[in-house]
């Protein structure tokens, strides 16, 4: 399992956080599993970049699944209409 | 203070003269759309452009006001008096916060106490608080389901590649649609986002779907995307409306994927897209379109319903009704074709000595072209009073309350225009006025009622135009002034002697005497005897006069009189002795010959019967003393001024004049009947008559 440690993921640590992404994706073979546990503020770039990595693992059979998330993640998720395939266990 | 501040208080003012024309409007009118859509707007805007400043103090205030009036808006909570007369507590609260940040002046101690005093009072109405104990609107559907009043409307949101960067989230774009309404479905268009290693984390490829079911009018949808417009390609439309739901489609880039997925997410159905219109699109032959080409060309957020149209072109016709100039740049315009005016007038007197034709005609056509500059140009200036005397009602309102008064206070004439500089300068004038006839004229109402009167007094306010003047009348129907008590007043202030005698008009002037107040008691709305005499002084600084119309038991008219401008008049040009005079000719009725013969027949009276009426004559030459007129003929200018005729003797009429007004400056500026200069074009100096002054010089002396 993957961790994120920063607590907000916005315009400016999607840079940072496409190459983290890229490396992990490199590393996954079945399942790319993220503990998003610390993150509290969280918006559309970044849920963009979750969704581009979703796209590119479903590209090659495999699957995304976040852990530990928490009640911000998970409302940001729902007001932008995610929540059905970015999923995985609340914190 | 810099610009940027500047503007900000400029445009903090006229919102806050919005908020309290609405919150008049709402406490007279009761309740409407309009008037707390107004209100809304207002708050906002101050939020907004506070915040930019850093004015944290006005942000968070401006922010719990706009939150209850957001529930006013939503019609979650009723509007009560009592909320009216808070709001208008806050919108002054407000404006002193605005000062005081402005200034960087540290809060006072009183105007924290009232910052926290009015804080409470919102919250109180605002429901969601713990102390809120709001009326608040019982739902007569249920939240959930669309039902009568409610309107579904389609929301399609594509972000533009450079959406991040004007540093809103989406996100809380989308939570504040909730706010409007319920969300009945929506959807992220995520086809557009590439695989991670072809991805550019800094652009924006995602959309949205979103269905909203909400008593909100388009336009309100609409302003939660007001400050990102441009950044994405939005379409806001009415669900129901088939029409525009295929307009809008047949626009669309990738149009059939997009039907599918408007399908496939239960947004609409196949049948919606059944139509003739469609299924000739879908064997990709060019369609004959229902929305008018030029419609087609705009970009996709620009097309609307025509009902969407209407109500955002009347936004915008709100949104650009004033452009903000300043004045001085108007004003060195004005003098700038005042010295062009001059040149002209050169160039055409020496055409005239010359002898030139083709010259005169040329500036002749000059002539008339600046004449139509000039008038541009003097429109600028003008405003409508009625944004002024709007402002009137807040003290009206104010005054009558305080002293326990009912007054049905009526506006007329609101769209008059006049210089904006004369508005100004009336304004204070006008409202004091206002005041002594809330507090001096109309009774209280025990005493209307037992005089036979209703018990709500009546003030009015009018303005209209009258021969190249504008009349400003504020009218009561109250007591009327007590002409016994003024003139025993100034007889004891020693402002009349006891023997003199004074016509009705003449002892109600009395009252513009300093030092005289005949209010038995002293109130700190009127009554101190100072004020009436600066009253008068003011409106002759502007060029105008006043006077007063009483009867006793039925009211008083006070009316104003204006020139239009104080720049530049049409005059005509007339010459007593040497001197050329300028009189302005909005006030000139006719003009006619005093023969040698008619002189003799008149045996010195200083009046002559024209058409059966007398007509008083004041000799200009004999006023200013001027030489013998040289060319034995005489003529009659006769003028008119309000109710007033007069007959202006002097040697010479030459003719119409655009005249440049310009000051004597102090020696001769206290010289009576004469009010300014002017330059002809031989570079002599004219003088301009002081009509009423010279009217009244010559009601005095006979």
């Amino acid at each position: 399992m993957k961790k994120i440690e920063d607590e907000k993921l916005t315009i400016y640590e999607v840079e940072s956080l496409q190459k983290k992404l890229a490396e992990w994706l490199e590393e996954t073979d079945e399942v790319l599993s993220i503990d998003v546990g610390n993150v509290r503020k969280i918006d559309m770039s970044a849920i963009q970049l979750f969704i581009s990595v979703f796209k590119t693992l479903q590209h090659s059979s495999r699957n995304l699944v976040f852990e530990n998330i928490t009640d911000e993640v998970q409302q940001a998720f729902k007001i932008a209409g995610v929540d059905s395939y970015l999923r995985g266990n609340k914190a | 203070m810099t610009e940027e501040l500047q503007l900000f208080l400029e445009d903090s003012t006229e919102q806050m003269a919005y908020m309290e024309a609405a919150l008049i409007n709402l406490q007279e009118n009761g309740v409407n759309e309009e008037d707390v859509g107004a209100l809304f707007r207002a708050m906002h805007t101050i939020k907004g452009t506070a915040g930019m400043f850093g004015f944290d103090e006005v942000v968070s205030f401006a922010h719990v006001a706009e939150n209850l009036l957001s529930e006013v808006r939503s019609e979650k909570v009723i509007l009560t008096e009592e909320m009216i007369d808070l709001l208008l507590l806050c919108k002054d609260h407000t404006e002193k916060l605005i000062d005081a940040s402005v200034e960087q002046i540290e809060f006072s101690d009183e105007l924290q106490q009232q910052h926290q005093k009015l804080l409470n009072e919102l919250l109180r109405f605002t429901p969601g608080n713990e102390s809120s104990h709001t009326a608040v609107q019982t739902p007569s559907q249920p939240s959930s389901g669309s039902s009568d009043g409610e309107t579904i409307y389609h929301i399609s949101i594509t972000l533009k590649p450079d959406f991040y960067s004007t540093g809103m989230d989406i996100l809380n774009l989308i939570s504040f649609l909730e706010d409007l309404g319920e969300i009945k479905r929506k959807s992220i268009v995520v086809d557009r986002i590439p695989e991670l290693g072809q991805l550019n984390p800094l652009e924006a490829y995602v959309g949205f779907e979103i269905q909203l079911s909400t008593h909100n009018s388009f336009a309100e949808i609409e302003e939660v995307f007001e400050f990102v417009l441009d950044d994405m390609d939005l379409k806001i439309f009415d669900s129901s409306n088939k029409q525009t739901l295929l307009d809008w489609v047949e626009g669309l880039e990738e149009k059939e994927k997009r039907i599918k997925f408007l399908i496939s997410e239960g947004f609409f159905t196949k049948e919606d897209f059944l139509d003739e219109e469609i299924e000739v699109v879908a064997v990709e032959v060019p369609v004959v379109k229902s929305v008018s080409d030029v419609e087609k060309e705009l970009p996709a957020p620009m097309v609307e319903t025509v009902e969407e149209t209407k109500a955002s072109t009347k936004k915008e016709a709100a949104k650009n009704f004033s452009l903000r100039v300043d004045s001085i740049k108007i004003d060195q315009l004005i003098n700038q074709i005042s010295e062009m005016v001059i040149a002209n007038a050169k160039i055409a007197q020496r055409a005239d000595a010359i002898d030139d034709n083709d010259l005169s005609e040329a500036t002749a056509v000059m002539t008339d072209m600046l004449e139509e500059v000039r008038t541009s140009v003097m429109n600028i200036r003008m405003v409508q009073v009625g944004d002024t005397f709007a402002k009137f009602r807040r003290i009206v309102s104010d005054t009558a309350k305080k002293l326990g008064k009912d007054i049905n206070f009526t506006i007329v004439g609101g769209e008059t225009e006049l210089d904006k500089m004369v508005v100004e300068k009336i304004s204070d004038p006008i409202m004091h006025m206002l005041r002594n006839s809330i507090d001096h004229g109309v009774e209280m109402p025990e005493d209307r009622l037992s005089t036979g009167k209703s018990p709500n007094g009546n003030v009015t306010l009018s303005a209209y135009p009258d021969a190249g003047t504008i009349v400003i009348k504020i009218a009561d129907d109250g007591r009327g002034l007590d002409k016994d008590k003024i003139l025993a007043k100034s007889i004891a202030n020693g402002i009349v002697s006891p023997n003199q005698t004074l016509s009705d008009k003449e002892i109600f002037n009395l009252i513009f005497a300093a030092g005289l107040s005949t209010a038995d008691k002293v109130s700190d709305i009127s009554g101190r005897g100072v004020g009436m005499d600066v009253v008068k002084r003011n409106i002759e600084e502007l060029r105008g006069t006043v006077e007063i119309d009483s009867v006793k038991g039925h009211g008083s008219t006070f009316t104003i009189r204006l020139p239009l401008t104080l720049a530049i008049i049409d005059g005509f040009l007339v010459q007593s002795g040497d001197t050329k005079y300028i009189i302005p000719l909005e006030m000139i009725q006719e003009c006619i010959e005093l023969s040698a013969s008619y002189k003799q027949h008149m045996k010195g009276n200083n009046f002559i019967n024209l058409r059966d009426t007398i007509l008083p004559l004041l000799d200009i030459r004999k006023l200013f003393q001027e030489s013998e007129n040289k060319s034995q003929r005489e003529n009659v200018v006769v003028l008119r001024y309000g109710e007033h005729r007069m007959g202006l003797q002097v040697d010479e009429l030459y003719g119409e004049f655009q005249t440049v007004i310009k000051p004597l400056g102090e020696v001769f500026g206290n010289v009576q009947g004469i009010s300014g200069g002017t330059v002809l074009g031989s570079g002599e100096i004219a003088l301009i008559f002081d009509v009423p002054k010279l009217m009244e010089y010559q009601i005095r002396n006979n």
